[in-house]
């Protein structure tokens, strides 16, 4: 990702995981929030890399705003020939429109109850239809959810709005899923690499039996395995990201690969993190809760690990191509041959 | 409290460049080997890189200008990019080939020489190797050292004309078939506490006299590796490798090529591929749950060992990544012959296709050792946690 832009970034983030609204206007007016709408539409036409960069950096932030949703909503958007609108967005797959109307009964979508509108992914007449839906109150329901992420449940029965356009050709079910499912995978990778932070910075002040826990072998093991599953999905994240390099859309086996390693490395890293930080790490005023919870609710977001390995396998055993083949082949390869 | 504002990858694994030549490059490999594998040349080896030797098979890659990739052309190398060689190690470990005569010597021995050997050193040896005919092993561990390797006591001392080498080296991998052995010994006594002085490597002639070679059989039965005794071999001058007392830059230096490529997780490939095959027409949800996730562990390592190997081509030393993409990828081979057998659960062995028992067998049975060799696991969560400032 482009330095400055991280830079940038990571300015507007800091420091800011408190306060919602201040940090949403940082970013609307640093431009971040168009990140990934065309220029042509008054954007910053970043591509796929940064982009799923940006949702990384936000996740290592724990934006507590709808961020990464509203880059992937505009992307769709822009996808679909729509120019994306400012303010907050979310989406979710589902619903039917039938002459003019849109029905659409979605459970615990995130920021449901923060955003000012959702993106559905609905079936049409004719196709899928993208439908970017306004959300009044009496529409959202909060819902339970361990995320902190104002999800709601959402209930329509409206007109079809104007700004409705048939979905693009590639954005089948399983295409959106994977979308956000990146989203996710890059949010967490983000979210563990700034656990081992929080981990590293306890462990070389906190000292028992007269030295920093960082200086004995068992905790500095526990870092080192919590860096290499950070990193082992932060590349699977780049991966796939890389696989949507030229404007098309994600390689939705890579994005599967992502999701898996980022589901499997959140429960060690949360796991070893908790650990070596003791009880402090396990009250709410600590900040590693912030990531933790986020964690435990991306990993089960968009498919969990199990359902998209059975989505990889299956598909693997279905096309009958030798599995080496998938892994190191020149076309196939899972989207690294990029 | 810290606002995790410093959050970012402590690691950098960047994308590969895109390479048609690389590409190219692996088409050509892969149809060689098919023709090999058609032809009888060999048969798919689980560890092949450590067990599966055949001399012929080295010198016919070397015939073809696949060893000694990435070395200069006038020592008899191919003056390519690290993810050219990258390519050709993929597809050697994904097919099993016998590739174990000239591992040592192709990853590690050679690139070793080009950086620290002489110029004569460099001309005698690296076109043999490079063509296939000059094999390596390692002369690190000893009985008495092995994650502790400063403890080496093998001795040179300096001799009228040269040296004299006193010791022994165990687990040298292929030592029997080897020509040469870079061998670390000390040749002065450690600087007070500091251990880490004092030490040197020699390029030692495996058949000169007063070396003797005797193999160690595995757990499988099998002679892969040796111990190595040196009963006042007389080494010339120029069987000095490097610098005098710079050893332990150097072996560091060389432990850090022997960790960095793919054999680390790649040798499972033949055997998850099998097993796939295996599972054709009974795959299930629960058979494709556990494949899917071993498809996604070792698809992020190959793009993790592939940043590795386009470090090196940036001019980087990505010890510490490839310490991590090692440690990472032992741990995975585990997990893939657990996994292995839990979606292989439920099909008799009498179904399986030809190869695949063999191959698993094979596999459980090298499990023990892929955690240890190049470095253990603790040894390279260590250097990981160095990295993170830990140590």
């Amino acid at each position: 990702m482009d330095r400055m832009v991280a830079e940038t970034a990571a300015r507007v983030f800091s420091g800011r995981s408190e306060d919602p609204a201040a940090l949403w206007a940082a970013l609307e007016e640093t431009g971040l929030t168009a990140a990934a709408t065309p220029e042509a539409m008054g954007g910053a036409g970043f591509g796929a890399e940064e982009v799923w960069g940006l949702m990384r950096l936000s996740g290592a932030h724990a934006a507590p705003v709808p961020f990464a949703e509203t880059l992937l909503a505009a992307r769709l958007l822009a996808a679909a020939g729509s120019e994306p609108p400012a303010g907050r967005m979310t989406l979710a797959a589902g619903g039917t429109i039938r002459e003019g109307r849109v029905t659409a009964s979605l459970k615990a979508v995130p920021w449901g109850a923060a955003a000012e509108r959702v993106l559905l992914l609905a079936e049409g007449e004719t196709g899928p239809v993208l439908a970017l839906m306004e959300i009044p109150d009496a529409a959202a329901t909060p819902a339970p959810g361990i995320g902190e992420d104002a999800a709601a449940d959402l209930v329509f029965d409206a007109d079809l709005p104007e700004a409705a356009a048939p979905a693009p050709n590639w954005l089948t079910p399983l295409a959106f899923r994977a979308e956000l499912a990146l989203a996710r995978a890059a949010q967490m990778a983000g979210a563990m690499e700034a656990s081992l932070e929080l981990t590293l910075a306890h462990t070389s002040v906190r000292e028992q039996f007269g030295r920093p826990l960082a200086k004995f072998q068992a905790i500095q093991h526990m870092l080192a395995e919590m860096a290499g599953e950070a990193a082992a999905a932060g590349a699977a994240v780049e991966a796939a990201a890389e696989s949507a390099a030229a404007g098309g859309p994600v390689d939705w086996r890579a994005a599967a690969v992502a999701k898996i390693r980022a589901g499997e490395a959140a429960e060690r890293v949360s796991a070893h993190a908790h650990q070596a930080h003791g009880a402090i790490g396990y009250t709410y005023e600590y900040d590693l809760r912030k990531f933790s919870r986020r964690l435990w609710r991306w990993r089960d977001e968009a498919g969990d690990e199990t359902e998209w390995a059975v989505a990889l396998a299956t598909a693997a055993d279905e096309e009958g191509t030798p599995l080496s083949e998938w892994i190191i082949g020149p076309v196939q390869g899972l989207g690294v041959n990029v | 409290m810290l606002d995790a504002s410093d959050a970012g990858a402590r690691f950098r694994f960047p994308a590969p460049v895109p390479d048609p030549e690389a590409e190219a490059l692996r088409a050509e490999v892969r149809g060689f080997l098919e023709a090999e594998r058609a032809a009888g040349g060999f048969t798919p080896r689980a560890d092949c890189w450590v067990s599966a030797a055949d001399p012929a098979f080295s010198a016919r890659l070397g015939a073809r200008g696949w060893l000694g990739l990435t070395w200069p052309t006038e020592y008899g190398g191919g003056g390519r990019p690290p993810l050219h060689r990258h390519a050709v190690t993929e597809e050697l470990l994904a097919a099993g080939a016998p590739v174990a005569a000239h591992w040592v010597a192709d990853r590690q021995s050679g690139g070793h020489i080009l950086k620290f050997g002489t110029e004569a050193q460099k001309r005698e040896i690296l076109p043999r190797i490079a063509a296939g005919a000059c094999f390596f092993a390692i002369g690190m561990s000893e009985p008495q050292a092995g994650s502790d390797l400063a403890a080496v006591a093998t001795k040179a001392e300096r001799v009228e004309g040269g040296w004299r080498l006193t010791g022994r080296k165990i687990w040298s991998t292929g030592a029997h078939i080897s020509h040469y052995m870079i061998v670390l010994a000390r040749t002065s006594p450690p600087e007070g506490r500091n251990r880490q002085a004092g030490l040197s490597q020699f390029l030692v002639d495996l058949k000169a006299p007063g070396v003797s070679v005797s193999g160690i059989k595995d757990l499988a039965g099998v002679v892969h590796f040796n111990e190595t005794l040196f009963d006042g071999v007389e080494l010339p001058e120029d069987a000095l490798l490097g610098e005098e007392g710079g050893g332990w830059a150097q072996v560091t230096a060389e432990l850090a090529m022997e960790r960095s490529g793919p054999e680390r997780f790649l040798t499972v490939l033949a055997l998850m591929t099998a097993t796939m095959e295996a599972l054709k027409g009974r795959m299930d949800a629960r058979r494709a749950a556990v494949m899917g996730r071993l498809m996604a562990r070792m698809s992020a390592l190959r793009r993790m060992s592939r940043g590795v190997a386009q470090l090196l081509q940036e001019g980087a030393s990505p010890e510490v990544e490839a310490a991590l993409v090692k440690e990472m990828g032992t741990r995975f081979e585990k997990e893939a012959v657990a996994g292995v057998r839990e979606a292989l659960s439920g099909l008799p062995r009498e179904e399986w296709p030809a190869g695949l028992e063999t191959l698993l067998d094979a596999s459980v049975m090298a499990l023990p050792s892929n955690s240890l060799r190049g470095g253990t696991t603790e040894i390279m969560r260590g250097i990981v946690a160095r990295r993170l400032g830990m140590r």
